[in-house]
This record gives structure tokens, C-alpha cells and sequence, in this order.
């Protein structure tokens, strides 16, 4: 069975994680990971094709009204002040 | 006037003869899906301004320009966006989330002046076979209520089955229209990838997500289908019209047996085999195909649907909309919130999302998966050219019980053995009920698929209609 590090696999994704949590996570992903191996007996080649997907740009033209949108996404927002977003200071002095 | 069992066609009619009023079409609904809700658990809210959309629709009616939706109460599953309404996807993260705009999906059908009566529940983000992973509790099959009415849209089946709508919206990233449909009894019709515009719809696996309908007769979902598809720029897979062929006919029928060796109820087969014979009897030829790599499909599509839902769901951080847990700092405030807005599923997806999407493992998992997703269109493509329609089972088992497979991913996971292909190819699915089978005593529905080429759509209704016209029960 695979080995996975939950615990860095947690923090990649952003969420926390209790060591109970790690526990049936450690049981739980390996099964899941053991199940889905069966593909590496299949055929197809792996290339750079993306299949039918490709990405489609718009011209960057018509902008809507500056604000029109402004209120419903402020109202959204779990913390504001006079119409901005407010986040947490990323930048600590040790 | 006790209005029920009402198919779209009929409460048309009885509108448009002046017979009812949308008015009072609403009021039965309403309070059917009231006094019902209780025990099912069907809808997450059931909408205050349901009587004021019926009297636009009166309006509409009289003003002579009535259309076949104008009027007709519908559920809408809660990952589309209604405006000024809340969409919590069946999350605690966005359990206080009010959409800004409508879905394009919910545009059309307020153009039509549909009646939407509520907004159902679903498996947290679609994620599941059951409801069982909604955060508010799980919905209840109208057919056996210790059973699960099947997922993601199970909410949205149960609502229709348990007459408390008289169709519903579903979206269907692996299955979570069709096997609904098939646990309670109705018709479930998954559009061809790009048919409908995903404008306004939470993202799950998006080259796999796709909006469809649930109706009790195939006509339903159809009339249905019909309103939601169009072109849309707002979508940049969204399909131009033209790609759309009418009228193919259907007389040719394969079917993949090899798939039914394993983990497939005895007493599906048998039906389902029973089912064939009876489409032989209406002039349809039965023929085995082999689709060789199709038996990976369920693990590719473990792969690339994680994967996907791993990217999509990075949104959910609390810091723009939604619910928003505070930690000591901005990293633990991600990573609070996420912990407590997504439910177990959520997390084991993403988890898995990012393993396969991880340096040193995404060649072998993702890259691979893409690989033999490609390989599989291949091949149907190829079947495709000597038969016009596949058929199987919609699910290997009836609706189970509440409880049964929530410990176990891999069995819950199974369930989608049938309908992952589809949505792997992008064709279009549909599941039309093919009787009953019995467990402990109780007679629950099971389902029969069709999948066709893409931009085929409208044949699995014609062979939808001739199929339902032969089963009984």
C-alpha cells in the first residue's frame, strides 16, 4: 500500500486536521489510492494532448459599470469597512 | 382542487384551457411539499414568494403567451444560483451564502415564468451517491423511508417522486441525476457536456459537470432539458445549436456484459436482461460489445474528479463570501475554516485531489488517468459506429439503507459503476425506470441507461418514449 504523509497532504490543502482525523485518513486514502492504481495496467499513452478541453479568451472589451456589482459582494464578505475587504496583516514583526 | 401525479403536458393543458390557475397549481404544491418535507427532508428551503411567482405566471398565461414551463412548480438543486436566495450546496461553509446574480439555467426557466418552489438537498458539494453527506441531514427515499433516495440530487429526485414538484433541476458530475432517477422511480436525463451552460452553478469536476433534469415521464425531462439548453458566452464549453442533431434514429442497441460480472445485483440483471427482450419485441436489435478499457473508468474517474473538485473548492478559503472561522493567523484562518465548513467526504476528496495532483505522483495518477480517459472515448467512439445507443443499468443496487455504505467510501464510489462513462466521453445519459425489485419485503425501483454519442440528445428521448412505454410498474 502507498505511503501518504496526511498530515503535509492536510496542510497543501489548506485544511486542519485532528490526529484522530490523521488516523482514519491514513486508513482511508491508501484504500482509495490502492483502488485506483488498477489504471496503470490499462492502455493509453500519456502525451500532451488535453483532449477536448482548451481554454476560451474573450476579447477584454465592454466593461460593465465601475460598482454596479460593488454592494452584493461587499455584503458577502465576512468582514469589511466602507466598502473594502478586510483580511488579516500577512506581514509580523518577530 | 387536489392537483397531483400532474405531468408537465397535463398541468400545461390545464392551464392553458383556463381549467387552473398557476395560483392554485402552486398552492397544492406548496402545501404538499410542506406538509411532506417533514418526513423526507427534500427540500432546504421551501421559497416565501412561491404564491408571487405563480401570479407573474397568471399574468403571462392571460396575456396569451403561456409557454410549456410557464407556471409548472419545479425544484431547483442548491448548487445553482438563484438570486437574493441562499445556495449552500448542502455546506456548512456557505450556509449563509446569498446569491448575487441567477444561474443561467434559472434565467431561462424565469423567462418561461416556471414557479421554482425550493432549493433541494444534496450530497455537500455533490460529492456522494446518497444525500448522506449533506450537512443538513440526509433526504429520505419516498418509496422506503429508511432508504436513501440516492445522490448527489437526491433532494431534487425525492421532491418530484414524492410529488412535492413536478420536476426538478439536478447537475450530474458522475452520475447524480441519473441515480436518483433510478432510486425513485422517475426519469433522469444528463445533457451532453457544453449543452447547458454551467453559468452560475457551483464547480465540482469541470470537465465532467453538467445540468439535467428529472421528470416523471421522459416528455418531462425533455420539455425540461429543451428550456435549459442554449448557448451561452458566459460557459466557454457551452455548444452552439448546431451541434445538436435531431432525429437520429435508434435501432441498434449494444451492450457491455462484461461489466456485469462483479458487484451487480442478480436480480438488476435479470431485469435489466428481461428489459432488452422486451425492446427486441418493439423491433430493436440487441447486440455484445466490448469496450475493454471502459472497466478502468471507475478509477480514472476517482482520479480526475478529486482532482478537479481539489482546484475548485480552493475558493472556499472565508475570506470573500461564506463562512468564515477565525485561527491565529490568516494561514489558520484557511485552515479553520475548512475544517469546519467541509464535511468528511469533502475533505477525503480534496485530500485525494491533491495526492494525485502532487509533484512525484501526478504522472502516474493524473497525467495516467487522462491517458486512458482518452484511450475509453476511443473506443466508444468506435463502438458508436456499428451501434447507435448503449444500454446497462442506471445503478448495480436499489436505493440501500441510510447508514449502509457511509463507512465505506469504496462501496459507496461503486454505485456509480455505470454512469461515470458518460460523463467521461461527455455523451449524453438518460435513466428511465425499469420496475421494481424487492428488499426486506418493500418493492423499490431500479433504472435502465442509455448513453448515445454527443449532440445526440434528442434520440434517448425517442428511445426513452418507445422503452417506457413497455415497462410497467
Amino acid at each position: 500500500m502507498v505511503e501518504i504523509d496526511i498530515a503535509k497532504l492536510a496542510y497543501l490543502a489548506r485544511i486542519a486536521v485532528t490526529d484522530k482525523e490523521i488516523e482514519e485518513l491514513e486508513r482511508e486514502i491508501p484504500e482509495i489510492i490502492t483502488f485506483v492504481d488498477q489504471i496503470t495496467e490499462a492502455g493509453g499513452e500519456i502525451t500532451k494532448e488535453t483532449g477536448d478541453h482548451y481554454n476560451v479568451l474573450r476579447e477584454d472589451e465592454d466593461p460593465h459599470a465601475t460598482g454596479i456589482h460593488a454592494k452584493e459582494m461587499v455584503d458577502a464578505m465576512p468582514d469589511s469597512k466602507d466598502g473594502y475587504l478586510r483580511v488579516r496583516k500577512i506581514i509580523a514583526q518577530d | 382542487m387536489e392537483l397531483q401525479n400532474l405531468t408537465i403536458e397535463e398541468a400545461h393543458t390545464l392551464l392553458t384551457q383556463g381549467s387552473i390557475t398557476a395560483v392554485d397549481l402552486a398552492e397544492s404544491y406548496l402545501a404538499r411539499a410542506k406538509e411532506k418535507n417533514k418526513e423526507i427532508n427534500a427540500y432546504l428551503e421551501i421559497f416565501d414568494d412561491v404564491l408571487d411567482q405563480a401570479r407573474v405566471a397568471d399574468e403571462i398565461i392571460s396575456a396569451g403567451k403561456a409557454t410549456k414551463l410557464t407556471g409548472i412548480p419545479i425544484a431547483i438543486k442548491d448548487n445553482i444560483l438563484i438570486n437574493g436566495r441562499i445556495a449552500s450546496g448542502g455546506s456548512k461553509i456557505l450556509e449563509n451564502y446569498v446569491a448575487a446574480y441567477d444561474a443561467y439555467v434559472i434565467e431561462k426557466l424565469k423567462a418561461e415564468g416556471a414557479v421554482c418552489i425550493g432549493r433541494t438537498n444534496m450530497d455537500e458539494f455533490a460529492m456522494g451517491g446518497s444525500t448522506e453527506n449533506s450537512a443538513y441531514g440526509t433526504t429520505k427515499n419516498p418509496y422506503n423511508l429508511d432508504r436513501v433516495p440516492g445522490g448527489s440530487s437526491g433532494g431534487s429526485a425525492a421532491a418530484v417522486a414524492a410529488d412535492m414538484a413536478i420536476a426538478a433541476l439536478g447537475t450530474d458530475t458522475g452520475g447524480s441525476i441519473r441515480q436518483p432517477a433510478a432510486l425513485c422511480r422517475l426519469v433522469g436525463f444528463k445533457p451532453t457536456y457544453g449543452a447547458v451552460s454551467r453559468y452560475g452553478v457551483m464547480a465540482l469536476g469541470s470537465s465532467l459537470d453538467q445540468v439535467g433534469s428529472f421528470g416523471k415521464t421522459v416528455a418531462d425531462a425533455e420539455t425540461l432539458f429543451k428550456s435549459i439548453r442554449g448557448s451561452d458566452s458566459r460557459d466557454s464549453t457551452s455548444l452552439p445549436d448546431d451541434f445538436f442533431r435531431e432525429g437520429t434514429s435508434i435501432k441498434k442497441i449494444g451492450v457491455p456484459r462484461q461489466f456485469f460480472t462483479e458487484g451487480v445485483d442478480k436480480d438488476v440483471i435479470a431485469t435489466f436482461e428481461e428489459s432488452l427482450e422486451a425492446l427486441k419485441g418493439k423491433g430493436y436489435e440487441i447486440v455484445d460489445i466490448e469496450l475493454p478499457t471502459s472497466k478502468y473508468a471507475l478509477a480514472v474517474y476517482y482520479i480526475i474528479m478529486p482532482a478537479e473538485a481539489s482546484t475548485n473548492l480552493a475558493r472556499y478559503d472565508g475570506i470573500r463570501y461564506g463562512v468564515q472561522v477565525q485561527g491565529k493567523d490568516l494561514l489558520d484562518d484557511y485552515m479553520q475554516t475548512r475544517k469546519e465548513g467541509f464535511g468528511a467526504e469533502v475533505r477525503r476528496r480534496i485530500l485525494l485531489g491533491t495526492f494525485v495532483l502532487s509533484s512525484g505522483y501526478a504522472d502516474a495518477y493524473y497525467r495516467k488517468a487522462i491517458a486512458v480517459r482518452n484511450q475509453i472515448k476511443r473506443e466508444f467512439e468506435k463502438v458508436l459506429n456499428d451501434v447507435d445507443v448503449i444500454a446497462t443499468p442506471t445503478s448495480p443496487t436499489p436505493a440501500f439503507k441510510i447508514g449502509d455504505k457511509v463507512s465505506d467510501p469504496l462501496a459507496m464510489y461503486a454505485q456509480d459503476m455505470f454512469t461515470v462513462i458518460a460523463n467521461l466521453l461527455g455523451a449524453p445519459g438518460i435513466s428511465i425506470p425499469m420496475g421494481k425489485v424487492e428488499r426486506d419485503g418493500s418493492q423499490l425501483p431500479i433504472g435502465m441507461q442509455f448513453i448515445s454519442a454527443r449532440g445526440t440528445d434528442s434520440s434517448l428521448f425517442a428511445i426513452g418514449k418507445d422503452f417506457e412505454g413497455i415497462i410497467k410498474g
